[in-house]
């Protein structure tokens, strides 16, 4: 340790005197605002520069005490993104059902069935040579043997064997399957058969009958038919050459709904006390004469008030465009439970 | 400010002021400031971050002398209290009274790196303290400088034989070439 000069022990003095009059001044009056920023513009370019060099170099020594974490970190997040993708997935899948029991529910309603909701389990073991789809519905619901399956779209099938909480439901496109149809408009009765995936045949009874490309059919009163009456099947996209009287008229027919598509359904455990005639089909893109509401009759006098008939009911006059649904679709436990809350009854 | 050398302290304070001298000490202020905002406030480092111009003091302070550190560290606190929130002066007093204290010290930097360490250590510590007075004294609150010191001593500390020797042997060929 050395003594100081007289020299440096002033020059110390007078630094430390400059110090703190800088200080006071500074801290009075913020008077070096111009200093700063000179300093600030000689610096600021140099910092930047070096900043876009050294600022990766620093993040990288700044992660490497957090390697394991960050490890963990980006597991974490996968984690959290495949769960917000399933998350998704499901919620459109929701939409999809919620969109699917609205449909059914509207249906129902228009035709005035007694409709219980349910889901398809599993297909049929042997799906290409007899279409069959086993439901989340039985004996328990009130399902028996020959009652009507519908979807939204429009007819399923029907019910072949009732277990206590499934049953199993022949289709619509099933080869051995005939369903009693009518003509919306002519009112022609016929019978349609599956064909599989294949577009559905008609042949109809009258053969001097005329029908048109574009003509819709509804299940219809023919004979003891067991399916109930006004359910939308398909409309006509060919028709057969005139027989002159000789043979049936036969025409095909394209399915409102997709038989390997299928997935939430209802049962019809009551049918209409009237027959709906045409008013449960869809409107027709081209302003034809059926698209009448001859369904002004469809839910007579006791317009459905039974379970939450929402689906529009009692609205039979103005098509299923008209009147979606009051109140908010049930949640996604309601289809799968296989208890009659959508029924829309008008018993 | 800077005076003109003691004859007494010849072999330390040799040739002052002269144009290299100043240009290279100039140099590594302006360095030891860039980095010190550039690269080492930005590394996060537990506890604190080291402080390059308290090593730069010491180093000059340690190779030539007193006039010459108490000149550094206040140059040096003056261009950092410009480039901060402080008030301007508060890091020149600290670095200021550093550098003198530390030029008063007969640790050769040239033999061992040990006392150099020490010294370092030290000044760190005294520096810090009496910034943080400072700021206290200003209701600036001197808490924050309080708990990082101990970090902040230490990566000093280690930084030491990294800064101080090349301080000195710089210092050294000036004063080589002068003669």
């Amino acid at each position: 340790m050395r003594r100081p000069t007289r020299r440096q022990r002033y020059a110390l003095i007078a630094l430390v005197v400059a110090a703190a009059v800088l200080i006071t001044a500074d801290y009075q009056g913020n008077a070096f605002r111009g200093l700063r920023s000179g300093a600030e513009t000689v610096f600021g370019p140099v910092q930047r520069g070096l900043a876009a060099v050294f600022n990766p170099i620093g993040r990288f020594l700044g992660g490497i005490p957090h390697l394991a974490s960050n490890r963990a970190d980006i597991d974490a997040l996968r984690k959290e993104n495949d769960a917000l993708k399933r998350q998704l997935a499901e919620q459109s899948l929701d939409a999809a059902r919620i969109r699917e029991l609205t449909d059914l529910k509207l249906l129902a309603g228009l035709g005035g069935y007694r409709v219980v909701p349910a889901t398809v389990v599993s297909l049929g073991p042997s799906l290409g040579f007899e279409w069959t789809v086993t439901i989340d519905v039985g004996s328990v619901d009130g399902v028996k043997p020959d009652m009507t399956v519908v979807t939204g779209q429009g007819l399923a099938g029907r019910v072949k064997e009732v277990g206590r909480g499934t049953s199993v439901v022949v289709l619509a496109a099933d080869p051995g399957s005939i369903v009693g149809a009518r003509v919306a408009g002519s009112n022609e009765l016929g019978l349609v058969t599956g064909n599989g995936t294949a577009q559905m045949s008609l042949t109809l009874l009258n053969p001097n009958a005329r029908v048109n490309v574009g003509d819709r059919l509804v299940t219809g009163p023919y004979g003891k038919s067991t399916y109930v009456a006004g359910v939308p099947i398909g409309e006509i996209t060919a028709v057969g050459g005139d027989t002159g009287g000789a043979g049936p008229r036969t025409a095909t027919v394209r399915a409102y709904l997709d038989p390997t598509r299928l997935d939430l359904v209802g049962v019809v455990l009551k049918g209409p006390r009237t027959d709906p005639r045409d008013s449960v089909l869809p409107p027709k893109p081209t302003p034809t004469a059926t698209a009448t509401p001859a369904g002004a009759t469809a839910t007579p006098g006791g317009t459905p008030t039974g379970g939450t008939g929402t689906g529009g009911t009692g609205t039979g006059g103005t098509g299923p465009t008209g009147s979606p649904p009051a109140s908010s679709p049930p949640g996604r436990t309601a289809p799968t439970g296989g208890t009659p809350t959508g029924t829309a009854g008008n018993g | 400010m800077t005076l003109p050398p003691s004859p007494t302290r010849a072999h330390k304070e040799a040739g002052t002021v002269n144009g290299a001298r100043v240009f290279l000490l100039g140099l590594a202020i302006a360095a030891a400031v860039v980095l010190q905002g550039v690269l080492v406030a930005r590394v996060p480092l537990p506890g604190g971050h080291p402080n390059l111009a308290v090593l730069l003091v010491v180093g000059v302070a340690l190779a030539a002398g007193t006039t010459a550190g108490l000149t550094t560290g206040f140059v040096t606190g003056i261009v950092m209290d410009l480039l901060s929130d402080h008030p301007v002066g508060v890091l020149a007093l600290c670095l200021a009274l550093v550098g003198f204290a530390v030029g008063l010290l007969d640790a050769a930097p040239d033999r061992s790196v040990f006392w150099p360490m020490v010294v370092v250590a030290v000044a760190a510590a005294g520096g810090q303290l009496v910034f943080a007075a400072i700021s206290t004294a200003l209701g600036a609150g001197g808490a924050a400088a309080l708990e990082e010191l101990p970090a902040a001593v230490a990566y000093d500390v280690l930084l030491t034989p990294f800064v101080v020797p090349v301080v000195a042997a710089a210092e050294r060929k000036v004063r080589s070439s002068q003669r």
